[in-house]
C-alpha cells in the first residue's frame, strides 16, 4: 500500500500541522526544499494564490530550492490560512521537504516539518501543508 | 561448478540482504485494505489521510514509468530471457540475472544453463568518479549526453564443453543516437512546463480542503472535547485542537473516529467538491508524460560473447529502435551484424540478424503499488547466417514485477533449429532483474 497516490512513500521524521507566528516581533518561516531527479516541478500555495513556483529560482533546474515566508515583512493574506507545497513527481522521484519557524535573528524556534517524499509514478504528486495564524 | 554456484548464490542472497526495505513493504501491504492509504485505518496523519482522500476522489492512473530501460542480459548471451534488445539501459546500474534455464531439446533436458550481467551508464560512473550525486537535477541536466553511452559486462553458460574455464564472457556497449525521451531534452522540458502550470492550481485546491475540514472537525467534535477551555479565544482553541486531535496518526484516527457516518459523508463532499484542479494536474501529467514516453529511440549497439578456449567467439552490432505504438504498447526492433568467429579454418560465420519485439503494459502500476507493471511481450527473431539454415525464434516472455526495482522475466521460445544441431529446440526461461536507480529509491 502507497502511502499517496500510486506508489507513493512518506518517511516524516518531523511533523506539525499547525504555527503561530508573530510576524510583529520578527518570527518566519524558512522552507528548504531537496530534490532527487530530472527535473523538480513545485509549488508553494496559499489558500488565495500560487505564491512561488520552481522556475521563479535562479538556476532552475538545482537539488536545493529554498525561501522564507514572512522574514521582514508580513507576507500573510490573511490571520488564518494554510499554506502548501505542492510537488509533482512526473520528473522527480524524491522531494525532501523541512520547514522551520524562526525568530527575527535567525535562531530556530521550532523544526515544523521534515519529511521525505518518494514515489516512482508520473502522476503522483503530494501537497504538504501546514496552518499558519499569524499575530 | 559447485564453488561457482555457490558464489553465485552467496550475491543473490547479499543482493536481497542488503535491501530489507523492499521486503519490508511488501509486508506492509498485506494488511492494506481496498481503500488503501485514504481508509482512516491506514492514514499517517491528517493532512497525507486529506492527499489521500484527494486522490482517491481523483481516481486517475498512470500507465507506466521507465520500463523500457533494458537491464536482462543482452540477447547475444544465449542463456537470456531477452531475445530482443532494447534501447535504453539503467541511468544507474542494472543487473540481469537469468538463474535456470529449462531447455528441451529431443527429450534431453540440461539446467545447467546460467547467465549473469551488469550494465551500468558512463553518466553513473562519471557520476561516481566525480562525487556527484547522479540524482541531483543539475547534474542530470548538464550531463544528458553521459546517459547516451551504457556499458554491460557479463558471464554466460559454457558451450560444447563443462570446462569452468571455458564460460563465455560477455562485454557490450550502446550508444543511444536518437534519444527523443531523455527529461532533460529541452522539448521534453516544454512539455514539463505544461504540468508546472497545474500544479499551483491543484495545490491551491488542497489548501482550501484541508482547513475546511479542519474546522469543520472543530465545529462537530470541538465542544465535546473541551474546545475552547473556559476563557480560551477561539483561534488559541483552534490550534490546540489541531495540535493536539490532528496531528499524530492515533489522535486523527481517534478524532476521525468520532465521526457519525453522515459526518464522514460531509467531509468527503467536502473533499470530493475541491478536486476539479486535481484532476486537470493529473490529466495533464498523463498526456505530458505518455507523450514522452512514446517517443522515439535509436541505439547502435555492440556485443560480444568471449570464450578462453576453443569454443566460438561471437560478435554483434547493429541499431536498435524503440518506439511508443499506442498507449501500452511499445515496439522494439534490433537489425544487426553477427559475426561468429570459429577457431577451426573455414568455419566462420558471418550475417544479418533481425529481430521484433511488441511489448504490452497488461497492468497499470497501481495494482503493485511502486513497482513496474506486468508486461507480455512477443518477439520474433530470424537470423541468416552463411554455412547455416536460416534460424527462426519466437518467443513468449512474462515479466513480473515483485518489489520495487525487482523483476521476473519468464520466457517461452521456439526455434525451427539451434545453431549446432538440425532439429527443433523449445526452452524456457526464468531470471530476475534488478534496476538499482528503483532499489535505492525504497532505501532509507
Amino acid at each position: 500500500m502507497s502511502d499517496f497516490g500510486v506508489a507513493g512513500k512518506l518517511t516524516i521524521r518531523e511533523f506539525d500541522a499547525v504555527v503561530k507566528v508573530r510576524v510583529s516581533n520578527g518570527e518566519y518561516l524558512h522552507f528548504n526544499l531537496t530534490v532527487k531527479g530530472a527535473e523538480p516541478i513545485f509549488s508553494f500555495v496559499c489558500k488565495h494564490r500560487v505564491r512561488l513556483s520552481e522556475r521563479d529560482f535562479d538556476s532552475h533546474p538545482k537539488q536545493v530550492y529554498a525561501w522564507t515566508w514572512s522574514k521582514g515583512q508580513n507576507e500573510a493574506d490573511a490571520a488564518d490560512d494554510t499554506y502548501g507545497v505542492i510537488m509533482s513527481f512526473i520528473a522527480a522521484v524524491r522531494y525532501t521537504l523541512r520547514v522551520e519557524h524562526r525568530d527575527r535573528d535567525d535562531n530556530l524556534i521550532n523544526l515544523l516539518k521534515d519529511i521525505d517524499y518518494e514515489s516512482q509514478h508520473a502522476a503522483d504528486s503530494f501537497t504538504e501543508t501546514i496552518r499558519v495564524f499569524t499575530a | 561448478m559447485q564453488t561457482y554456484r555457490l558464489i553465485r548464490l552467496c550475491f543473490v542472497v547479499l543482493l536481497l540482504t542488503c535491501f530489507p526495505t523492499v521486503g519490508q513493504s511488501q509486508e506492509l501491504q498485506a494488511g492494506s485494505k481496498d481503500q488503501g492509504c485514504a481508509s482512516i485505518d491506514n492514514l499517517l496523519n491528517f493532512g497525507q489521510w486529506i492527499n489521500c482522500r484527494v486522490d482517491a476522489a481523483v481516481a486517475l492512473r498512470m500507465n507506466q514509468k521507465g520500463m523500457n530501460k533494458q537491464v536482462e542480459v543482452p540477447s547475444i548471451g544465449s542463456n537470456t530471457t531477452s531475445l530482443v534488445d532494447q534501447t535504453e539501459a539503467p541511468d544507474l546500474l542494472g543487473l540481469g540475472l537469468n538463474l535456470i534455464g529449462m531447455k528441451k531439446n529431443g527429450g534431453t533436458e540440461d539446467d545447467d544453463n546460467e547467465a549473469i550481467s551488469v550494465t551500468t551508464s558512463a553518466y553513473a560512473l562519471y557520476a561516481a568518479l566525480t562525487g556527484n550525486d547522479a540524482l541531483d537535477p543539475r547534474f542530470y541536466l548538464e550531463h544528458q549526453g553521459l546517459r547516451r553511452l551504457s556499458f554491460t559486462i557479463g558471464q554466460d553458460e559454457a558451450e560444447e564443453t563443462s570446462d569452468e574455464t571455458n564460460r563465455a564472457f560477455l562485454f557490450g556497449f550502446k550508444y543511444m543516437i536518437i534519444n527523443k525521451r531523455d527529461a532533460s531534452l529541452q522539448s521534453n522540458r516544454d512539455e514539463l512546463k505544461r504540468v508546472s502550470q497545474f500544479v499551483g492550481p491543484a495545490g491551491m485546491a488542497v489548501v482550501n480542503i484541508q482547513p475546511e475540514v479542519e474546522d469543520y472537525l472543530f465545529t462537530k467534535l470541538g465542544k465535546s472535547l473541551g474546545y475552547p477551555a473556559i476563557g480560551e479565544a477561539d483561534v488559541d482553541a483552534k490550534i490546540r485542537f489541531i495540535t493536539q486531535r490532528l496531528t499524530t496518526a492515533n489522535d486523527t484516527k481517534a478524532t476521525l473516529k468520532m465521526l457519525s457516518p453522515k459526518q464522514l459523508s460531509e467531509v468527503l463532499e467536502i473533499v470530493s467538491a475541491g478536486v476539479d484542479a486535481q484532476v486537470a494536474l493529473r490529466q495533464v501529467t498523463t498526456e505530458v508524460f505518455e507523450k514522452i514516453r512514446r517517443r522515439p529511440q535509436l541505439s547502435f549497439s555492440f556485443q560480444t560473447k568471449q570464450h578462453r578456449a576453443e569454443a566460438v567467439d561471437e560478435y554483434r552490432s547493429g541499431l536498435l529502435l524503440d518506439l511508443g505504438v499506442y498507449q501500452r504498447l511499445n515496439l522494439a526492433l534490433n537489425a544487426t551484424f553477427d559475426y561468429e568467429d570459429s577457431k577451426l579454418i573455414g568455419g566462420d560465420k558471418r550475417g544479418g540478424r533481425f529481430a521484433g519485439e511488441g511489448y504490452f503494459h497488461i497492468t497499470d502500476q497501481n495494482i503493485f503499488g511502486g513497482k513496474d507493471p506486468l508486461v507480455m511481450s512477443i518477439a520474433g527473431e530470424g537470423k541468416w547466417l552463411t554455412s547455416a539454415k536460416p534460424t527462426y525464434t519466437g518467443q513468449v516472455k512474462l515479466t513480473i514485477p515483485l518489489f520495487d526495482g525487482i523483476n521476473l522475466p519468464i520466457s517461452f521460445s521456439v526455434a525451427n533449429r539451434s545453431d549446432l544441431i538440425d532439429e527443433s529446440t523449445v526452452r524456457g526461461r526464468f531470471g530476475f532483474t534488478f534496476d538499482l536507480a528503483k532499489l535505492l529509491q525504497v532505501l532509507p
